[in-house]
């Protein structure tokens, strides 16, 4: 594992000039007006959103470079690497198949396909299911007042939390680190940590509490 | 109105860190359908677990593109047919078969009844529970954690109420006595630790010769 970005993301603009175009040149980023040269300036929510539109094969494969081998990662961390490579697959069907219900507005591509990874390492691992809210359920409850325009789009949130996860003292980021790879309760952190459950609790809350606020405060911004 | 009794952070993270056990799951969506306030806490969890996904790098199998691409068929995009109305939110019916009206109730005592269900963990208890107007929850003893939401009329325990969304979060240390609001029978969903099993000498004896 490592955070270097893929030698080959540097043929991509040659070979993708179609996504290079959905690079993010929004509010955050710095607009040089110099092309992208990396898949890590490619905005992987706008790409998202468009395969939901048009169903491009070479927009997936663009997608799928970019999320394949972090999907595999995350399913490594609970089976063998036979499986990891199954459960990776099975993903990004899926992500194909469902793309067209991303809604860029409620999260980032990363969020979206997190979520569906985990829950088929729930369904594979532990043959359980995890039941999830449906907003087309009449008995959904929506929103009293709903989030004025400056919610946060796709991307910007990720940066946020991106942002707000590197800030985190090591001691917290740990235990949000084996509670999302490791399939592990907060319970069984602290006994493989050797800490009370006390603390492995306050770690977390203190944890949540600075992502939500750096998400929550960037909700206010004009 | 939106419920005042929210999920704690330990269960909304493992839950948005898929390590919660799916009874205890089924509770916080039952929740979370009905709380736009928990929804956004889960939005913030979810985007740390993609976040942190994002920084975890493996190589896939030099052909993994090439066996998904063979893989990739028409994209499906059929809603799921909905009812019109409902009181219990999809997750539950998805459980219960439907509606209230699907609820085969038993009786439970000289007052009360109370539905179980399965789920795939095998470590909690699951149930609807109805609590007639004015009554205490009858025959109310649990080990570990219990987690009720309130899905019509409304119960009281002690100073606080619960109604339409609540979600009270109770130990075995917790003395409380829930007890329906007189306007109304009070429904929930109970979710509980599995109770010990097999305790006895002549279980643990005939075990192995029934193979359970």
């Amino acid at each position: 594992m490592s955070l270097e970005i893929s030698p080959a993301a540097a043929s991509w603009q040659k070979r993708f000039p179609a996504a290079v175009r959905l690079a993010s040149g929004g509010k955050r980023s710095k607009s040089t007006g110099v092309m992208p040269s990396s898949e890590a300036e490619i905005d992987m929510s706008a790409l998202l959103a468009r395969i939901g539109r048009t169903h491009d094969v070479a927009d997936f494969e663009l997608l799928f470079r970019h999320f394949a081998p972090r999907v595999k990662a995350y399913m490594a961390r609970t089976g063998s690497a036979a499986a990891a490579e199954e459960l990776m697959q099975e993903t990004m069907i899926a992500v194909w198949n469902k793309a067209g219900l991303y809604q860029p507005g409620k999260g980032a591509a990363s969020t979206w396909i997190f979520t569906i990874a985990r829950n088929l390492r729930i369904d594979a691992f532990r043959r359980e299911r995890h039941p999830e809210f449906d907003e087309n359920d009449p008995a959904f409850q929506p929103e009293i007042a709903p989030a004025a325009d400056n919610r946060l789009e796709g991307e910007e949130s990720a940066n946020l939390v991106r942002e707000g996860l590197a800030a985190l003292p090591p001691d917290q980021a740990e235990v949000l680190r084996l509670a999302f790879f490791e399939d592990k309760s907060q319970s069984t952190i602290a006994t493989a940590l050797g800490l009370p459950l006390g603390t492995v609790k306050s770690r977390m809350r203190l944890a949540f509490a600075k992502l939500r606020g750096v998400v929550e405060a960037s909700g206010d911004r004009p | 109105m939106t419920p005042r009794h929210h999920v704690a952070d330990d269960l909304l993270i493992d839950y948005a860190a898929g390590s919660l056990a799916e009874g205890w799951s089924l509770a916080v969506a039952t929740h979370l359908s009905l709380c736009p306030e928990c929804r956004a806490r889960l939005a913030a969890a979810e985007a740390a677990g993609g976040q942190l996904m994002e920084i975890l790098r493996l190589d896939p199998e030099p052909d993994a593109w090439a066996a998904v691409r063979a893989r990739l068929g028409a994209p499906e995009t059929v809603p799921t047919p909905q009812p019109k109305s409902a009181v219990l939110p999809k997750p539950l019916r998805d459980y219960v078969g439907g509606d209230l009206e699907t609820v085969r109730w038993k009786a439970i005592g000289t007052a009360g009844a109370q539905f179980r269900f399965k789920t795939g963990d095998g470590r909690t208890q699951v149930r609807l529970l109805k609590i007639p107007a004015g009554q205490p929850v009858p025959e109310h003893s649990h080990r570990g954690r219990e987690l009720t939401v309130v899905l019509a009329g409304a119960f009281r325990d002690g100073e606080l109420l619960f109604g339409r969304g609540d979600i009270e979060d109770a130990d075995e240390q917790t003395q409380h006595i829930p007890t329906a609001t007189p306007e109304a029978d009070c429904i929930c969903l109970a979710v509980t630790d599995a109770p010990l099993r097999f305790t006895s000498w002549l279980v643990r004896l005939v075990q192995p010769i029934l193979r359970i």
